[in-house]
């Protein structure tokens, strides 16, 4: 397996110091744990943000921060109830997606699966769309992407990914923004675009 | 602001190792005196409002205590364990739902004994980095400041600087580089 399509600089850079939208971080995050040279980018990146904390001025705190973080030490943790597994929603024509993130700014992130030889209904973008390929591979008018590769969908794209014929295409999916589509689509589809 | 990061003083590492061993609540009093203010400033450049910058500089510093044997001395520096800390409470705070697990958790148990050799190689690891960062050539210096602590799009950044977005890039590449290389590639790997 070879990536051949990888997060360009900034965005490494954005995730590693925290300023990185977090259902887009889910996205590079997916890629950099199938690709040991971003990996090593980002651990280093992760150091540097280290060394600039260091270098930051100090902020003034509340009064009694110090006080008041040692009376919370001796509470203890509030043990966090297990989350419930993210259900699977099914689509039309045996395309499914599971959400796994929704930010308060309306951003979300879910994973996305097309079975072999389908084609999602052409669309376009308000925001950002950003792809890793988990498993299986698509092809759209920008390219073939494989497991693990990383796709940027700019605003101006409009594209209807279609999944390899040999096997399911399962995807991580980040957007900033609701999709649109071209013409008038299956009632399913406009429930999942909606979300 | 230059980037000349003061090497530190006191051993903070050795801090968070006093209590994960023995609660040490001096050691944790030192730890918060140093970092709490940094990770408050940090909190405030990406863009969130003081008393949410003040909450979560508080629940850092209580994570510290709390995950303190987690901390694995031979894998990162203390103020680069607390950053990943701060940085990723950053990224729950932005949920909406309360899943905070899936981005949250992503402490790694340590080694159950590291070597002293280990720690002392990622202390040398450490002190190349600081360095190298020093060292950065004024033009890659400056893009690594534009891309960290600083909530601006890449517009903006290529606009302030003056310069096409693609050199704004490949400068960083350059920078990225340049400091793999003073951490030790091969170090860095070995230790995944
Ligand atoms: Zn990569």
């Amino acid at each position: 397996m070879t990536i051949r399509h990888h997060p360009h600089e900034l965005h490494l850079a954005r995730l590693a110091s925290g300023l990185l939208d977090p259902a887009l971080a889910l996205v590079v995050q997916a890629h950099i744990d199938r690709c040991p040279g971003c990996e090593a980018d980002i651990e280093v990146l992760t150091a540097t943000g280290g060394v600039l904390l260091e270098d930051l001025p100090p902020a003034q705190l509340g009064d009694e921060a110090l006080a008041r973080a040692l009376a919370r030490i001796d509470t203890p943790e509030m043990a966090q109830p297990p989350l419930p597994p993210m259900r699977r929603h099914r689509i039309a024509g045996g395309i499914w997606y599971r959400p796994l993130y929704h930010g308060r700014d309306g951003a979300r992130a879910y994973e996305l699966n097309v079975p072999a030889g389908r084609q999602m209904p052409e669309h376009r973008h308000s925001g950002q769309e950003w792809v890793c390929v988990l498993h299986g591979s698509f092809v759209d008018r920008t390219g073939h992407y494989a497991e693990g590769d990383f796709v940027e969908c700019g605003e101006e794209l409009e594209h209807g990914p279609r999944a390899d014929p040999d096997q399911d295409c399962l995807c991580l999916i980040a957007s900033t923004g609701p999709m649109r589509m071209r013409r008038l689509i299956p009632r399913a589809f406009q429930l999942f675009l909606q979300l | 602001m230059t980037i000349a990061p003061a090497v530190p003083e006191v051993d903070y590492a050795a801090s968070i190792v006093a209590i994960a061993a023995r609660h040490d609540r001096t050691a944790f009093a030192a730890l918060f005196s140093h970092f709490a203010p940094r990770v408050k400033t940090y909190l405030l450049r990406l863009g969130a409002s003081p008393s949410l910058a003040e909450e979560l500089a508080q629940e850092t510093m209580l994570t510290v205590w709390r995950k303190a044997a987690l901390y694995d001395p031979a894998r990162a520096g203390a103020s680069t364990w607390i950053f990943t800390i701060a940085r990723n409470l950053r990224l729950d705070s932005a949920r909406s739902d309360k899943r905070r697990k899936a981005l949250g958790d992503t402490l790694e148990a340590p080694d159950p004994e590291p070597e002293p050799d280990a720690i002392l190689a990622a202390d040398q690891r450490e002190t190349r980095l600081r360095a190298a960062v020093v060292e950065l050539p004024p033009e890659q210096a400056e893009v690594i400041r534009h891309a960290f602590f600083q909530d601006k799009a890449h517009a903006q950044i290529s606009a302030d600087l003056g310069i096409p977005l693609g050199t704004v890039k490949s400068r960083l590449r350059l920078a990225i580089n340049r400091l793999r290389q003073a951490m030790g590639d091969l170090t860095l790997g070995d230790l995944k």
